[in-house]
């Protein structure tokens, strides 16, 4: 990890420009996972908005490939899709926020890649409203009953 | 059977006093014709009744979740007191018996309906060439009421209560038995040859009109029209109880139309009662079907509320002739009165007259149109004389109906406050939700 931000402070100060291009977060991505995958007990906190009605073959999905839990929850939201129109007694009506569902997953590093394909294979529709995938770092995880941390936990 | 059809709704003492319904109805008084008429009349008058179980869930469903327990008590107290006025003034007042304070325009005969004796015998019966006068007025009540309901649905979400309910008594103790003394009580609607089998007119237009005038004074609700005009849509708050209560008033109004035959005495009449069940049923159906398709068409997506105004708008215009349609001039007319509802309902939004649940598209337009369509049917209507009718009491019920809600607003005020309105007419009138969903 050091080197790699030693690399990404010299092309700073040598290409002030370089942050904009977009083969930078290519690499940087490839990067970081390369790096962090290596390192033990990191977690990663996959969130995901899907369709509605994809729900039950992601959660089977997921369960196949050795996903042991997950937290749902039914959220409205719009992104490129910015919503539809709808109407109702002959007057037209926007839905600005669309139905959707939002999966909340911790799962270590190395399994992170494996979870995030398979939600990406399975909610595909390949129509518009698909959703989203985020990928963020976790600190620390606890099992409340235990007390076991980091991997362990989750 | 021509003849039946010239003097379909008359009371029970006009009957015996018209040369034309003995010739037909009844030719030798009997016990069984007493008995069989006054049944009609009973049978038609509680499926009648059921309407307003039907007009209470189709309003309670088409109305917002905070205005349910309201809309609900508003049902309940119009149909106590039409109950109540119809009998202190209004039974009477629509059925003059040819005692009238102005010939054929205004009846001589005010106060309380009377029933006949407990138990009386062949001889005791106030008409026993026709039927029991506790029939007859239980049925004619449930009409009474019926027109009541109309206006409680257009007017819904933001009108006070007891406003309303002083409006329901002057509507049904006075403007409809009066402007039905015109027609069924044998006044000089009637005497012109306006024929109007169960009441689209009579009836329906009747309430169409009344809410029409209610709603332009009391105004829309707050955010149905945005400035730069357009209609912000209001959900219904339970279609399951919407599509009861439609199917409810369907079923009732085989008791509408059917029991307006006024007699079941007879072969003729018993098939009458079978052809005007068979219609109106057909004329729903057919209502129903136009307003889903032309939905789909025009929106791309079939509109539940709208297919079931289109059934209501089918029945309302089959209402003025259920008897002399053929299957399937029945099925075009309520097909007719289904579109109607369609583009009634954003014609009225256009012109910003807030109508909650679709009364006046259904009663109103569809009012109209069924009376109109007598004339397709029945070689007995005049075109001239059917519109004459439509304008004659559309103008009195309006105009009748405007200057009663002008009073009741400046006397006490119609409208809830804002915050009521805007917190929900079943929290801030009656402290009472109808759902109590939230803990």
């Amino acid at each position: 990890m050091v080197k790699l931000y030693a690399i990404m402070l010299y092309l700073y100060i040598k290409y002030p420009s370089f942050l904009e291009h977009q083969a930078f977060y290519v690499f940087f991505r490839a990067s970081t996972h390369k790096t962090c995958a290596q390192s033990e007990g990191n977690m990663k906190l996959i969130i995901a908005t899907i369709k509605p009605f994809k729900l039950e073959e992601v959660r089977i999905a997921l369960t196949e490939s050795g996903v042991t839990g997950m937290m749902v929850t039914e959220i409205k939201g719009y992104g490129a899709q910015s919503g539809h129109t709808e109407i109702y007694r002959g007057a037209e009506y926007a839905v600005n926020f669309v139905p959707k569902i939002r999966l909340d997953i911790v799962v270590s590093d190395d399994e992170a890649d494996g979870v995030i394909s398979t939600i990406e294979n399975t909610a595909k529709t390949g129509k518009i409203g698909d959703g989203k995938i985020f990928v963020l770092d976790v600190d620390q995880a606890v099992r409340v009953r235990t007390g076991e941390t980091g991997d362990d936990a989750v | 059977m021509k003849l039946k059809t010239l003097i379909p709704a008359f009371g029970a003492f006009m009957i015996a006093s018209s040369a034309q319904a003995q010739e037909t109805a009844v030719a030798v008084p009997t016990d069984t014709v007493f008995i069989l008429n006054s049944l009609l009349f009973l049978i038609g008058g509680f499926l009648v009744f059921w309407m307003a179980a039907g007009f209470s869930m189709l309003e309670a469903g088409l109305v917002r979740s905070k205005n349910v327990t309201m809309q609900l008590t508003k049902n309940m107290g119009l149909f106590g007191f039409a109950c109540l006025a119809y009998y202190f003034v209004g039974y009477n007042l629509m059925y003059p018996l040819g005692t009238w304070a102005t010939e054929g325009v205004i009846s001589g005969i005010w106060g309380p309906a009377v029933l006949e004796a407990v138990g009386v015998d062949a001889a005791g019966a106030d008409d026993y060439s026709y039927a029991s006068t506790g029939s007859d007025f239980f049925f004619q009540l449930m009409f009474c009421a019926a027109t009541a309901s109309i206006v409680s649905g257009a007017l819904a979400e933001r009108i006070k209560l007891w406003p309303f309910l002083v409006f329901t008594v002057l509507l049904t103790g006075f403007i409809y038995p009066l402007q039905a003394s015109w027609k069924w009580g044998g006044g000089f609607l009637d005497a012109m040859g306006f024929l109007d089998f169960a009441g689209s007119t009579v009836v329906h237009s009747v309430g169409g009109w009344a809410a029409l005038a209610g709603a332009l004074i009391l105004g829309p609700r707050i955010g149905k029209y945005t400035k730069d005009g357009k209609t912000v849509p209001f959900m219904a708050s339970n279609l399951p109880l919407a599509t009861l209560g439609t199917f409810i008033l369907w079923m009732g109004w085989f008791g509408f139309n059917g029991g307006s035959q006024l007699a079941m005495g007879s072969i003729g009449d018993v098939a009458d009662v079978s052809r005007i069940f068979a219609n109106t049923n057909a004329a729903a159906a057919a209502g129903s079907i136009a307003a889903l398709i032309l939905t789909q068409i025009l929106y791309k997506k079939p509109d539940l509320t709208m297919v079931l105004n289109g059934a209501l708008a089918g029945l309302v215009a089959i209402t003025a002739e259920p008897l002399t349609p053929t299957l399937g001039s029945a099925a075009i007319i309520g097909a007719i009165g289904g579109v109607i509802v369609v583009f009634g309902v954003p014609l009225l939004d256009k012109l910003k007259i807030d109508d909650v649940v679709g009364a006046i598209p259904v009663h109103l337009f569809a009012g109209i149109w069924g009376t109109i369509a007598v004339v397709f049917t029945n070689s007995d209507a005049s075109l001239s004389t059917q519109l004459y009718s439509i304008i004659v009491v559309g103008l009195f019920t309006f105009i009748a109906s405007g200057v009663l809600w002008y009073v009741i607003k400046s006397v006490s005020g119609i409208r809830v406050s804002e915050e009521d309105e805007i917190t929900g007419l079943d929290i801030s009138e009656l402290g009472m939700p109808a759902y109590d969903i939230v803990k």
